[in-house]
């Protein structure tokens, strides 16, 4: 079979049809900056490797030597003789090793290092320096200065090549020492101090597994740490990484979060639906009613609705930091009475004074009488007792009080 | 046979093959930024590696090798990508004008090649996208030829059943 020919075979044209998502432009120019790196440094290593072989012996030589001429008298200078370098080299100066230019400005010249002799009086220097010797011993003097600057800095650093430790395994470790520490501070901290850091997470989870040095306990615990930093981190890059460690039911909340923070509506309810293990369930649910929206209103209702997911549904209300009272009391108004009165069930679990407020209004009312009292009656809050209390009394709401009550088994002792 | 003698030319050749890497990762991948991930990772490897082409292949087929086997190191460290499936559609049913039939058409044609398992993925693409013959794709693949024919056979089996409806719009 050659399929570089032709074949007339309809899959072929259908093949040539697909469209694949396409390369931007910035993808590519990433890329070519990444390898054009990678192609720097290895050309900078070498170099540098050379210098330092080179550099760094020369300046131990050069402090031997300064350290052995130390104190010794000067020699007496011929002073006719010198030559413009050895004049300026003759200047008080530090000992060090010295670059001088040469009068041709052009040309460079690599002189021996001229160990300091002390400063001579003016007087031995017969002939005063010219202004171009004066401007040339300047930048002598400068060079020197910039070089014992940076052999200082050299000398500083030489003890403790790590200098700044990694952020990252610094975060990781504190979450193992101390894991009731909140993973959300430590995590903004990170973000805050070095880029891309959800990127720098997902690479290390995924190669910190093969580390031969660590035991595996270690490695659990580093592993298990790293994925409370992503969690908090994490956008939907991370989504792989998170669903597959989802798959482990020890898996940190900060995961369980995560995935609950990128799915959609409909990916999150299937989740609460099936979801096995009660707190991740929690998690779904809480997750779901939060977004707010009249479509994960309903979702979250239909689950209310339904026996199997009914009491737990109920139960994660109460994980709800903010939950969305507009959109439950407009699904009051609903044509479906199921949903009516999952919506004043959720109203009430929330337990606040402001929503018993509202209830009783529409308690009042007697078109929304019947879901206001269901929800009055889910609720533990005193606003919403005080209320039960004086309706059971009311001529006018006593009997409605009592039909609710045995229709949808809500008294409060229940509750 | 292309060699690139020395390092200066071997890393002008990798650089001009980004874009082509990149659209066969994508392929290979189905995602653009996994596709960045997998061609980054496979020039780092080709940076490393560069001494061990002998110039006994093509460049090119050196070079998707690594692509390929960047790309299933890293289906395995991070599992495959939890797609939503998404059955197909009959859409003569549905009247959207022609251009926005294609356009489904041709999104529908790509989900499918990447639903594909990864063996029979890699063989199809590199068939018909990259243009291989047999020979050169056991070569990238280091497999059999008879390797080839069987899983480029059991790809478009798959796909023609898959694509079905759309036959018959032809």
């Amino acid at each position: 079979m050659n399929w570089q020919e032709p074949t007339g075979d309809p899959l072929d044209d259908l093949l040539q049809k697909a469209s694949w998502p396409e390369a931007r432009l910035e993808q590519l120019e990433r890329l070519e900056r990444g390898w054009k790196r990678t192609v720097r440094r290895r050309k900078i290593v070498p170099i540098a490797s050379a210098a330092a072989v080179v550099l760094i012996p020369a300046i131990g030589v050069v402090g031997l030597l300064a350290i052995r001429d130390n104190g010794r008298p000067a020699e007496p200078h011929t002073t006719q003789q010198h030559t413009v370098e050895q004049r300026i080299a003759e200047q008080p100066q530090p000992t060090s090793a010295v670059v001088a230019h040469s009068p041709e400005p052009d040309r460079p010249q690599q002189v021996a290092v001229v160990p300091s002799q002390p400063a001579e009086s003016p007087a031995q220097i017969a002939v005063e320096p010219t202004a171009y010797e004066l401007a040339l011993a300047r930048i002598h003097r400068r060079q020197i200065a910039a070089i014992q600057g940076a052999t200082k800095h050299a000398t500083k650093q030489a003890p403790s090549p790590t200098v700044e430790p990694d952020p990252i395994a610094g975060a990781i470790q504190r979450l193992i020492n101390e894991p009731e520490l909140q993973s959300q501070s430590i995590a903004q901290g990170l973000a805050l101090k070095i880029p891309r850091a959800e990127a720098k997470l997902q690479r290390l989870l995924q190669t910190a597994a093969s580390n031969p040095l660590e035991t595996p306990e270690l490695r659990a615990a580093k592993r298990h740490a790293a994925l409370r930093l992503l969690g908090t981190l994490a956008t939907r890059d991370s989504a792989p990484l998170l669903l597959a460690a989802l798959r482990d039911k020890e898996s940190p909340v900060e995961v369980v979060e995560a995935v609950a923070r990128l799915c959609s509506i409909e990916q999150l309810s299937a989740r609460a639906r099936t979801e096995v293990i009660a707190e991740r369930q929690s998690v779904w649910l809480a997750a779901l009613l939060e977004r707010g929206s009249p479509q994960a209103v309903d979702e979250f209702l239909n689950l209310v609705v339904h026996p199997a997911t009914s009491a737990a549904s109920l139960a994660a209300v109460s994980g709800v930091k903010h939950a969305p009272t507009d959109a439950l009391f407009s699904v009051m108004h609903s044509p479906s009475i199921k949903m009516r009165i999952a919506a004043a069930r959720v109203l009430g679990t929330l337990n606040d004074p402001a929503v018993s407020k509202r209830l009783i209004e529409l308690a009042l009312n007697s078109s929304t009488r019947s879901q206001a009292l269901v929800g009055l009656m889910s609720s533990s809050d005193p606003v919403a007792k005080q209320f039960l209390a004086y309706a059971r009394q009311d001529l006018s709401l006593a009997a409605a009080v009592r039909s609710i009550s045995h229709r949808y088994s809500l008294a409060q002792s229940v509750n | 046979m292309t060699h690139p003698g020395d390092r200066a030319t071997f890393d002008r050749l990798v650089s001009a093959s980004l874009p082509a890497a990149l659209r066969f990762a994508v392929r290979l991948t189905g995602r653009l930024d996994t596709a960045e991930d997998v061609v980054q990772e496979a020039m780092l490897a080709a940076s490393r590696s560069w001494k061990s082409f002998r110039g006994q292949s093509q460049f090119q087929t050196w070079l998707l090798r690594i692509v390929v086997n960047t790309h299933r190191n890293l289906v395995a460290r991070r599992g495959p990508p939890e797609t939503l499936k998404h059955d197909l559609v009959d859409r003569r049913q549905m009247p959207p004008s022609e251009s926005a039939a294609a356009a489904e058409l041709a999104e529908q044609v790509a989900s499918c090649v990447a639903a594909l398992p990864l063996r029979q993925r890699e063989v199809l693409v590199l068939s018909a996208y990259e243009g291989m013959d047999a020979a050169q794709i056991a070569e990238v693949l280091e497999v059999t030829i008879e390797n080839v024919y069987s899983t480029l056979n059991v790809a478009r089996s798959k796909l023609r059943q898959q694509l079905e409806p759309y036959f018959a719009e032809k």
